[in-house]
C-alpha cells in the first residue's frame, strides 16, 4: 500500500471508475438484443430497435472502455506520486 | 417481404422482462467521481430511449387482449396479420391509434401491410387477415395504408391477384379485400391526390406492356364493379381513363384507334375464363336471370369503361362534371362526351349503360325546378350533347337493341321536354354536333328567361324518339312528361290570354306549336309499330287516348299555378305521377289513317286546352249543367257522363262572349297534319335523316 495520501486517493478512484466500467459492461444489453431478435418479433420497427440497440450496447462499451482508459491513467499518476514521494524520502520508488 | 410483422406473445413478454432489467441495471450505475460523469450520461441515454422506445412499444402488445388467444407458435410459424389465431396486430389495428407511441405503432402496421401488399407474397390467410384489418381500421391508419401503398402499387397488388392460378383460393379474397378497403377509404375521403390517375395509369402501362392475352381491364372493372365510389373517385377515373385511351403512346400498339380492343387484346377472353376476378360477372348475370357466355361477360368485363359508366349511371353529380365544360355562362359538351357518344364503342350491353349515364346526369331526380342553377345548366348540357352525338351517330340503331336503352332516352327527352317542343319547331336543317345550352324562354311563359335549354339538332332528336317508342314503360314516362308540358302551356297560355297579352295570332301560334310536337310523336310512335308488326294505327290510337289523360286528373294533381321551367319533373312540378298513372293505363281503339290520327289529336289536343282555358275564365261555358266541382274547379274528364261530355264539346264551341279569342281547332289539326307529313311517310318509316 502507498504511503502517499494523494497515490492512495487516485487508486480508489481508479478502483471506482473500474467498478463503473465492469458494471457498464454486465448491463445484460447482449441478452436483452438475443430476446429482441427475430424469434421474438420480425417488422420493421423490431428491426430499428435491434439496431438501436446494437448502437446503445457500442456506446455502453465504449463508456466503459473510457472508464477503464482513465482508471489506467490514475493508476500511473498514482505511481508517478508514489516515486515522487519516494524519491523526496530518499528511499528508492 | 413476407417475413415482416411477426410476433411471439411468451417471447414479447421475456423481452419485456429483459428491457427492465437492463433499465434497472442502469439505474444502480452510480459514481461521484467527476471522471464517470460522460459514462453516466451514456447509461441515462440507453436508460431513456429503453424506457420511451422499447418498452411503450412492447408493453402495448404484451397488454392486447389478442396476446389471450394467440397461439404460441414462433412468429415464424404465423403472419402478423393473422385473423385466424385472433391477431395481436389487428386489434391494434382496429383499437385506433391517437396519440404516443401507440398510434406510430398503428401507423407503422399501416405501412407493414401496405409493402406486404405491394410484394405479392402474400397467402390466403394474410388476404383474409388484410381484409378484416382494413375493413375495421380507423380512418388514419387506412389512409396511411393506401398512402404508403400508392396508387401505382395499388394497381399491381390487383394484378397480382387476376394473375394467381385458378386453384389459388388467394387470389380472389385478397382482391375481395383491396376492392372493399379501396372503397371505404375512397367514401371517407382517405385516398391520396391522384390515387385514381395512379391506378389506372399504371394498370394501362402494365396492359399495354403484356398486350396479347392480357385481362389487365378487368382489375378496373373489377374495382369498379364494387361499392358505389365517390364522385370525385369517379371523375378522376373518367378523365384519366379517357386521357389514357386517346393517348397514342399508351393504346395506338394494341388499339389503333379503337380502344375496346386495347382493353381486349387477343387470347384475352381466353384468360378472363380463368382469372380469378371472373366469377362474379357471371354470378351477376346468372342473378339476373341471364345464361352468362364468357365471350359475351368478357367483352364487358375486359373493357372497364362498362363498369365504370355503370357507376357514373348511379351519380348524376359525376356525370355532369365529367360531360359537360363551361363555355362562358353555357355549358357545352365536353371531349368526354363527344368520346363517350360519338367514338368510342359502348354499344357492348345494347346501350343499356351509356344511355343510363346520360339519364342520370341529365334527368336525375336532383333536377327537378329550383335545383341550383349550375346543375340544371349543366343536366341540359347533357342532353343536349346526347341528342346531338348519340343521336346522330346511331340513327340506325337495331329495333331489337332500342327497348334496352328507351327508358332512358325517354326520361331525357321527357325532363327536357320544353327543349324537345322547341327542336320539333325548328325547320332550319342546320346540324347540330355536340351539346350546348341557351335560355330558354317561350311566349306563353313571357317574354323572360326560364333557365337553361339543351339545344337539340331535329334530325338526332328524331333518332332518338324512335329509341324511345319502343317499350311501354318509356312511351309511359314520354306521354305522361308530354302531357304535363302541354298541360303547363295551355295554363299560362290562358292566364295571358285572360290578362288581354295574347291576342289572336298569338295564341293560334301557339296551338300550332302544340300540334307539331304532337305530330312528331304520332309520327315516330307509327313508324316503330311498323317495325315490330303492331299495328301503328293501334300504337298511335294509344297515345292519342291518353290525351284525355291531362284531362281526367283533377286540376288540384295536376297543378295548382303555372310552373315556367325547361324541365318537367315528377317534384315540384305536381301532378307528373298522376299523368303518368292515367298515361299507363290508357286503352284506346285502333284509329286507322293518318288522317283520324290526326283529327283525334286535336281533339284531344282541344280538350286539354278547353280545360285550361274554362278554368282561367278564359272561356266561359254557356250551358245549364254544372261542369264543377264544390271548390269552383272544373270536373275531370273521365267523371263526366256521355251527355255531360257532349254538352262540353257544346258549350266550348260556343261560350259566352267575352272577349277573349277563341280556340281555334284549325291551327292545331294543320301543324299535326305537317308534323306528320315531316316525319312519317305512309307505307315506309319516317322520313328524317
Amino acid at each position: 500500500m502507498s504511503a502517499d495520501p494523494s497515490a492512495a486517493e487516485l487508486r480508489r478512484r481508479a478502483r471506482g471508475l473500474r467498478t463503473l466500467a465492469t458494471h457498464l459492461d454486465n448491463t445484460p444489453v447482449d441478452d436483452l438484443l438475443r430476446w429482441a431478435g427475430p424469434d421474438t418479433w420480425i417488422s420493421a420497427r423490431a428491426e430499428a430497435i435491434r439496431t438501436d440497440l446494437a448502437a446503445e450496447r457500442h456506446r455502453l462499451r465504449a463508456a466503459a472502455d473510457d472508464l477503464r482508459e482513465h482508471a489506467r491513467w490514475l493508476d500511473a499518476q498514482a505511481e508517478v506520486a508514489e516515486a515522487a514521494a519516494a524519491l523526496a524520502q530518499g528511499m528508492p520508488a | 417481404m413476407s417475413q415482416d410483422l411477426r410476433y411471439n406473445p411468451q417471447r414479447i413478454l421475456s423481452l419485456q422482462d429483459r428491457a427492465l432489467a437492463v433499465v434497472n441495471h442502469l439505474d444502480a450505475a452510480t459514481s461521484h467521481d467527476p471522471a464517470a460523469s460522460g459514462a453516466l450520461a451514456v447509461a441515462r441515454s440507453v436508460r431513456t430511449r429503453l424506457c420511451e422506445g422499447l418498452l411503450p412499444t412492447v408493453r402495448r402488445i404484451a397488454a392486447s387482449d389478442a396476446m389471450l388467444t394467440w397461439t404460441a407458435e414462433g412468429a415464424a410459424a404465423g403472419s402478423l396479420l393473422d385473423s385466424a389465431s385472433g391477431g395481436g396486430w389487428l386489434t391494434l389495428l382496429r383499437a385506433g391509434f391517437t396519440s404516443g407511441p401507440e398510434r406510430a405503432l398503428g401507423l407503422e402496421l399501416a405501412g407493414d401491410a401496405a409493402a406486404l401488399a405491394v410484394a405479392g407474397e402474400w397467402n390466403e390467410r394474410d388476404a383474409a387477415a388484410l381484409s378484416a384489418a382494413l375493413d375495421a381500421a380507423p380512418p388514419e391508419v387506412l389512409a396511411t395504408f393506401f398512402t404508403e401503398v400508392t396508387g401505382s402499387g395499388f394497381a399491381e397488388y390487383m394484378l397480382a391477384t387476376s394473375r394467381r392460378s385458378p386453384g389459388d383460393a388467394s387470389g380472389a379474397p385478397a382482391a375481395a379485400a383491396a376492392r372493399t378497403a379501396f372503397a371505404h377509404a375512397a367514401a371517407q375521403g382517405l385516398l391520396p391526390p391522384s390515387f385514381m390517375t395512379e391506378v389506372i395509369d399504371r394498370i394501362a402501362v402494365e396492359h399495354a406492356a403484356r398486350a396479347d392475352g392480357d385481362v389487365s381491364g378487368l382489375v378496373l372493372s373489377y374495382l369498379f364493379h364494387g361499392e358505389q365510389l365517390p364522385t370525385d373517385v369517379l371523375v378522376e377515373a373518367g378523365e384519366a381513363l379517357y386521357r389514357v385511351e386517346t393517348d397514342p403512346a399508351i393504346s395506338e400498339r394494341i388499339a389503333k384507334g379503337h380502344p375496346e380492343i386495347f382493353w381486349r387484346p387477343v387470347g384475352a377472353v381466353s384468360r378472363f375464363e380463368h382469372s380469378t376476378l371472373t366469377a362474379e360477372f357471371l354470378d351477376e348475370e346468372q342473378a339476373e336471370g341471364r345464361r352468362p357466355t364468357i365471350v359475351g361477360e368478357a367483352v364487358l368485363a375486359l373493357d372497364p369503361m362498362y363498369a365504370l359508366v355503370d357507376q357514373l349511371s348511379r351519380d348524376g353529380a359525376a356525370g355532369r362534371t365529367l360531360l359537360t365544360d363551361a363555355d362562358g355562362a353555357r355549358r357545352v359538351s365536353s371531349s368526354f362526351a363527344t368520346y363517350l357518344f360519338g367514338t368510342r364503342e359502348v354499344m357492348g350491353d345494347g346501350g343499356r349503360r351509356v344511355t343510363a349515364v346520360a339519364a342520370t346526369a341529365a334527368a336525375g331526380p336532383e333536377i327537378v325546378v329550383g335545383a341550383p342553377d349550375d346543375d340544371m345548366n349543366r343536366a341540359a348540357a347533357v342532353a343536349s350533347g346526347f341528342v346531338n352525338t348519340f343521336g346522330w351517330r346511331h340513327a340506325d340503331v337495331p329495333v331489337a337493341e332500342r327497348s334496352v336503352m328507351s327508358v332512358s332516352v325517354a326520361t331525357i327527352l321527357g325532363r327536357h321536354m320544353p327543349s324537345v317542343h322547341q327542336a320539333a319547331l325548328t325547320t332550319q336543317e342546320g346540324d347540330l354536333r355536340g351539346g350546348s345550352t341557351q335560355t330558354y324562354s317561350y311566349s306563353p311563359f313571357g317574354d323572360e328567361a326560364h333557365g337553361w335549354r339543351a339545344q337539340m339538332d331535329p334530325d338526332y332528336l328524331g333518332n332518338m324518339v324512335d329509341i324511345a317508342v319502343t317499350s311501354d314503360d318509356a312511351m309511359v314516362v314520354l306521354g305522361a312528361a308530354t302531357r304535363q308540358f302541354e298541360t303547363r302551356v295551355a295554363q299560362a297560355t290562358a292566364a295571358r290570354v285572360v290578362q288581354g297579352e295574347l291576342d289572336g295570332g298569338a295564341l293560334d301560334a301557339i296551338l300550332g306549336q302544340a300540334g307539331r310536337l304532337e305530330g312528331m310523336f304520332i309520327a315516330h310512335i307509327g313508324g316503330h309499330a311498323q317495325y315490330v308488326g303492331r299495328t301503328r294505327d293501334e300504337a298511335a290510337g294509344r297515345w292519342i287516348g291518353a290525351l284525355e289523360s291531362a284531362v281526367s286528373v283533377p286540376r288540384s294533381l295536376v297543378t295548382t299555378s303555372v310552373v315556367m321551367s325547361a324541365v318537367i319533373d315528377g317534384g315540384t312540378d305536381g301532378g307528373f305521377d298522376a299523368l303518368r298513372k292515367r298515361f299507363a293505363s290508357a286503352e284506346k281503339a285502333a284509329i286507322a289513317g293518318a288522317e283520324k290520327q290526326a283529327e283525334a289529336t286535336v281533339d284531344g289536343l282541344e280538350l286539354v286546352w278547353q280545360r285550361a282555358f274554362v278554368e282561367a275564365g278564359a272561356l266561359r261555358l254557356n250551358s245549364a249543367v254544372d261542369f264543377f266541382d264544390d271548390e269552383g274547379n272544373l270536373r275531370p274528364w273521365e267523371d263526366l257522363d256521355d251527355f255531360e261530355r257532349d254538352e262540353f264539346e257544346a258549350a266550348v264551341r260556343n261560350p259566352s262572349a267575352n272577349g277573349a279569342p277563341t280556340l281555334n281547332t284549325a291551327a292545331i289539326s294543320a301543324e299535326v297534319k305537317l308534323a306528320q307529313q315531316r316525319f312519317f311517310v305512309p307505307g315506309g318509316v319516317k322520313s328524317v335523316g
